[in-house]
């Protein structure tokens, strides 16, 4: 407080004699006002605020306002002109940003008033204060629709002025046939207000002035230039939303901008002796909309383009003014929006060089937006002014910078996307505020995405975008990282790929030692540890352990992290006993586990269990279990679980119930008391009110509520007589009756699991950016080398580029050798030329790896599948599946691991039966590849069928083959999924609670695999960080 | 407090047009009537699938009167913004645009707006538009809202805008309806005010 004060007396001596006089002046003013009819208290209020020297001063005197306010407004009888003051300080109220609810009546109230000037004020006040929806509006119609009728034309044009900020959608219709009617009103000033409301109709609600579209063409003829340039504003939007209904008002528009450029309208139009700027500027808006992708439509616009852009041209020797430069740019736009002749952009080209040229930086703006539009029709004319642009990324003008680097990010290419990418990562490191960051973080990803010449600068680029915008990025951006690192560049290449993840392991142990890190940087640091922190033989496991350890220290509250940290260390120590090796806990790694077991999140309970388990294994079965390495390899699914269908059969066969749909399980249950032999009738009673007729007592329709197609009833209505269980029991055991049930649903689901999950790191991250770097390829020598950016014109001396540059460096000797450097490698044209000339950048010369890349790439994109984008490769990957599993040649899962376990179980007569299906049966062994933790302390222990019985007889009141066939489901809907941790998981929940209904696990448990399932799918966390995933899944 | 004066107007106006006869509509203006009959069902259908367009349409979001210390003279949003939303957005503009140096361009990008300003003596004029607005034809408008108030107020300064704050906001609706820029004519703007100026 008293630095505040001393600060207000430090500023009022400062001001000094200069004080006296303003003082004065005030003074004089006051009078001037004072003889106005403002009161005493109204100036004494402007005025402290007006002196008020900080915000905490004027926050009081507004404050106090607002008590005296509440007091006075309130009180009988205020006569009409305090009252329209007082109005006035309650905007003043708002506008600094307090609230003056209590006053709003009033204001509405105002406007009731006959006086003109307080029924101006009122509008004005109700305006600023409500927002349409506001519940007094409905106060205010009746008002307007009175004062529309009025005969004093001030008073219709306030009320229209009023319609358009406070009219909505449901009130139109109350003044509409009379704003309709004000169209035709003699004073072109309520014309034109006319007009407005009925844009701001259509804006609010487009269909209720869609009858009116031929008044809007009328209007334009309005012989009032006002009414006329009212009418573009509305038009402008209609031709926005329907080009092709308005392309005969082509010749209208021209003709209209024809005779404005010519100086036909009144001097009073006139803006700085430019006619009309604002209405030509709307009319080229108009025209671009109307010409774009339409040549004739273009062809009659050339010649009065060619009039504006020849008006606008300033004269010898005076300077152009910004008016006119306005109407150049805006000329610009509609020519590089419509299909324009070579003249027309010749001429805007000249213009955007003048611009970018001028030393005014709002004229090097519009120059650079300008460039940007010209090179989308015309690339080679980015070369001729690079340096200009380069000017302009290099300014300390904030705007100037993120308009080029936006022009940048339009022009990329793969060979100048190292660049690009390095600038505006310098960029972002500047900025501070998330919606920036986030934006251009997502650029700085999608193009790294596009153009990536190597993998090793993409992995380092996403680490830095990670470092920056941290959590601002979306975490698919870390998976496809994780995904690309563990898939590597091309299947042949082992080399390059271990080379490339032991250089992401080096520079994540270097990036650890930085103190603050984005939590999302940190799980892909803990995935790549985990993953290759051993791999490379350079770490021991247990300094790679200690660094995980520490990571998870660090973060306490961060519980994905956490949870990656924990399955990095189960994966190392996994790695560990398969190469043979003892593995003894390090002390904080023992903490940090203990502390885990107890953590109140299951999903990291859960995995610290994993790794007891696994400490606890030996080699043999780790080795199984999790491969090194295991992360990229397919997991191949089969979808209908065949393996299980020897022990369905035979469960079946022993009288077990058949599997029932789970939707229909949920219908049975709620209704019945128990399972056994229900009927309908038996049900009744339990449901309430029922208003439709009753149905003949038959088998509840499971059918009804999957929603099976009404042919598929006819065939499921013969059955009706049977009991349900004996016709569940039938279903069960014929597939094609299963179907039955939902074949809709049940299909679908499957379809698109397959697809999602098939192959799930087949396309990863190399396939799109060989590709991009292909098409270049291709384009490139389709085009024998159009200009900008082209590696090819190194070898061709004489290119036009090559020309332009060497020009550029005579009139420009003086260009610092860097910005040159820089140039050079934004637009290649002349770079080859340069660098052929033995001037080497101190950075890698970008065309160099990236070429050298495109060729290494162009065999891989031979072999991947096809050079198509990522979910393309994902639907052909779905097709390929059904077969896939037919050809390899798999082998029983069980029987696998029941040689592994010494002890024979009954288990091994139902999985032996299985291994002839030896064509249709799971991989089942790859499933663990990339799912490391299982609990397998069930299985050593455990022969898999009994312990299913075990945990399904617990579970009381329900028929005992409901439940395998429910895990059956919940694998179909999650095949990367174990099973096994799917049984698991039932043992748990069956014997934490063997009382409560399994039905009401039901969805939990499901919960809970989800989760699972797309963790280890993606890589890893247990977030369910992806809804998007679960809802692809489900539909 | 009182301020230098805003910049005059250099080019003289003359307010004394030319023959408004001269001035014609286009030609092509009177298309039949029925001929628009079938485009107009046509259109229904695409009006109604475009819903609420105007949110992308407006062009001026706001208009924003600040002076050198950051305090707002005069504010006029185009858009409903509540009482927190503004006060949250003016300190943010306010804070970014008074800091830029002369020489920088006069337009700065903020979330989705694109702020154009100008300075005249101690005040600050910001136009908030969206993206694709011409950001010089704004910077003029800019210009012309000042030469418009230096006509009526007679070298205007803060304390007149204060003062009249309502006249301020009466010209503005003059010349900016549903975030377009309707009317520059300062004879049209003005003549409502004078008449009413007349009558009280």
């Amino acid at each position: 407080m008293e630095s505040w004060a001393t600060d207000i007396v430090k500023k009022a001596f400062k001001q000094g004699s200069q004080g006296t006089v303003d003082q004065l002046k005030t003074i004089g003013r006051e009078l001037a006002m004072g003889s106005q009819g403002s009161s005493k208290d109204f100036l004494d209020l402007v005025k402290a605020i007006g002196e008020a020297k900080s915000k905490a001063e004027e926050e009081r005197i507004v404050l106090a306002e607002i008590e005296l306010l509440k007091k006075r407004i309130m009180e009988p009888d205020v006569p009409r002109k305090k009252m329209k003051e007082y109005i006035i300080r309650l905007v003043y109220v708002e506008m600094l940003g307090h609230d003056a609810s209590f006053g709003y009546i009033y204001a509405v109230k105002m406007t009731h008033d006959d006086n003109l000037l307080c029924k101006k004020s009122g509008y004005l006040a109700t305006t600023l204060f409500l927002n349409e929806d506001h519940d007094l509006i409905i106060l205010i119609v009746n008002t307007i629709q009175k004062d529309l009728k009025s005969d004093n034309y001030l008073v219709v044009s306030a009320a229209l002025t009023a319609v358009c900020k406070l009219i909505n959608e449901e009130t139109i219709p109350a003044v509409l046939p009379q704003v309709i009617d004000l169209l035709g009103h003699p004073k072109e000033h309520v014309r034109k207000k006319a007009v407005m409301a009925l844009h701001r109709f259509y804006q609010r609600s487009p269909s209720s002035v869609s009858h009116l579209l031929t008044k809007f063409r009328q209007i334009l003829c309005d012989k009032d230039p006002s009414v006329m340039s009212a009418a573009l504003c509305a038009l402008f939007d209609l031709v926005s939303s329907d080009v092709k209904a308005f392309k005969n008002l082509t010749a209208s528009f021209v003709s209209i901008l024809k005779q404005v450029a010519e100086h036909r309208l009144p001097k009073a139009y006139d803006y700085h002796r430019t006619p009309a700027p604002f209405v030509q500027i709307k009319i080229l808006k108009i025209l671009a909309l109307l010409g774009a992708g339409d040549r004739h439509t273009s062809e009659n616009m050339y010649s009065v383009l060619l009039e504006v852009l020849k008006r606008c041209e300033p004269g010898k020797g005076e300077p152009a003014t910004n008016i006119s430069n306005a109407i150049l740019y805006e000329c610009i736009c509609t020519i590089t929006a419509i299909v324009a002749s070579p003249k027309l952009l010749g001429m805007a080209a000249e213009i955007t060089s003048r611009f970018l040229k001028s030393d005014n930086h709002n004229y090097k703006y519009m120059g650079i937006d300008a460039l940007g539009r010209v090179i989308q029709i015309n690339p080679d004319f980015a070369e001729q002014h690079q340096l200009a642009v380069i000017d302009c990324l290099e300014d300390q003008d904030d705007t100037l910078k993120r308009k080029t680097l936006d022009l940048l990010y339009k022009m990329t290419k793969s060979t100048n996307v190292e660049v690009i990418v390095d600038h505006m990562i310098s960029y972002m490191r500047t900025l501070s505020d998330a919606h920036n960051k986030t934006e251009i973080a997502s650029r700085i990803v999608e193009l790294a995405e596009r153009f990536a010449p190597s993998n090793q600068w993409f992995i380092q680029t996403m680490n830095q975008v990670f470092e920056l915008a941290g959590d601002l990025v979306p975490a698919k951006v870390a998976h496809d990282l994780m995904r690309l690192l563990a898939k590597g560049a091309g299947e042949d290449d082992e080399e390059a790929d271990s080379l490339l993840r032991s250089s992401a392991v080096e520079s994540y142990l270097q990036l650890l030692g930085e103190p603050k890190l984005p939590s999302i940087l940190l799980q892909v640091v803990c995935w790549v540890l985990g993953e290759f922190g051993t791999a490379g033989g350079t770490h021991s496991a247990d300094d790679i352990i200690g660094k995980l350890c520490d990571v998870a220290e660090a973060h306490p509250g961060d519980t994905v992290v956490k949870g990656y940290a924990i399955t990095a260390i189960t994966k190392i120590c996994a790695f560990e006993i398969a190469a043979g090796r003892q593995v003894q806990l390090l002390p904080e790694c023992r903490s940090f586990m203990d502390d885990l077991l107890a953590s109140h999140s299951t999903d990291l309970q859960q995995r610290a269990y994993e790794l007891q388990v696994f400490l606890g294994l030996g080699p043999d079965i780790v080795q199984k279990v999790l491969h090194v390495n295991g992360s990229g390899e397919e997991i191949e699914i089969d979808t209908d679980l065949p393996f299980l269908q020897e022990f369905v059969d035979s469960s079946l066969a022993n009288g077990a119930r058949p599997y029932v749909h789970e939707n229909e399980r949920f219908e049975m249950s709620s209704g019945m008391s128990s399972f056994v032999s229900t009927s309908r009738t038996q049900q009744e009673p339990s449901h309430a009110l029922r208003f439709e007729a009753y149905e003949t007592p038959t088998v509840h329709t499971p059918s009804a509520s999957s929603s099976a197609p009404p042919s598929l009833l006819p065939d499921f209505q013969e059955k009706k007589p049977e009991s349900p269980r004996s016709l569940r029991n039938q279903l069960a055991a014929d597939n094609s009756q299963v179907d039955l049930l939902g074949p809709e649903i049940t299909r679908l689901r499957l379809d698109g699991v397959q697809k999602k999950w098939g192959r799930p790191s087949a396309p990863s991250q190399p396939p799109p950016v060989t590709t991009s770097n292909f098409d270049q390829e291709i384009e490139r020598s389709g085009n024998g080398g159009s200009g900008v950016s082209e590696r090819a014109s190194s070898n061709r001396e004489s290119t036009p580029a090559v020309h332009v540059y060497t020009e550029k460096k005579k009139a420009q000797p003086e260009i610092p050798a860097e910005k040159q450097r820089l140039a050079a490698s934004l637009f290649g044209g002349s770079s080859g030329k340069r660098d052929a000339n033995g001037v080497k950048g101190s950075k890698p010369a970008p065309n160099r790896p990236a070429a050298g890349n495109s060729k290494e790439k162009i065999p891989s994109t031979a072999q991947a599948p096809a050079p198509a984008p990522l979910m393309d490769l994902m639907d052909m990957g779905g097709g390929d599946l059904f077969s896939a599993p037919v050809a390899k040649a798999s082998y029983d899962p069980f029987k696998e691991l029941e040689g592994l376990l010494d002890g024979p179980s009954t288990a091994a007569s139902t999985s032996t039966p299985a291994a002839p299906q030896k064509s249709s049966s799971i991989d089942f062994m790859s499933l663990y590849d990339s799912t490391p933790v299982v609990s397998h302390n069930t299985v050593p222990s455990t022969n898999d069928h009994d312990f299913l019985s075990l945990g399904l007889t617990s579970s009381s009141g329900i028929e005992p083959m409901n439940r395998p066939e429910a895990g059956l489901l919940d694998l179909n809907e999650f095949p990367a999924n174990s099973p096994l941790a799917g049984l698991a998981g039932l043992e748990q929940s069956s014997s934490s609670s063997s009382t409560s209904l399994p039905e009401r696990k039901g969805p939990s448990l499901q919960d809970s695999l989800q989760k699972d399932a797309t963790t280890r799918q993606v890589g890893v966390t247990p977030t369910g960080a992806n809804p998007a995933l679960f809802q692809d899944l489900f539909g | 407090m009182i301020l230098a004066p805003l910049s005059r107007h250099r080019a003289g106006f003359r307010t004394t047009g030319n023959d408004p006869q001269s001035w014609r509509g286009p030609s092509g203006g009177s298309d039949s009537a029925s001929e628009l009959g079938s485009a107009r069902e046509e259109r229904v259908g695409c009006v109604e699938k475009l819903g609420r367009i105007w949110w992308t349409e407006m062009t001026i979001r706001f208009v924003l009167l600040v002076n050198k210390q950051g305090q707002t003279r005069l504010a006029q949003y185009y858009e409903y913004l509540t009482i927190e939303e503004r006060r949250a957005l003016e300190g943010e503009i306010v804070r970014k645009c008074l800091a830029r140096p002369d020489n920088q361009c006069s337009f700065v990008e903020h979330r989705n707006y694109k702020i154009i300003y100008r300075r005249y003596a101690s005040l600050f004029f910001l136009v908030g538009v969206d993206g694709e607005e011409n950001e010089l034809a704004i910077l003029e408008f800019i210009h012309c809202v000042v030469e418009t108030m230096d006509r009526y107020f007679g070298n205007v300064c803060e304390l007149d805008i204060m003062f009249h704050l309502e006249k301020a906001h009466f010209m503005l609706e003059e010349m900016v309806m549903n975030g377009c820029i309707v009317e520059i004519n300062k004879q049209n703007i003005l003549n409502p005010l004078q008449l009413m100026d007349k009558t009280t």
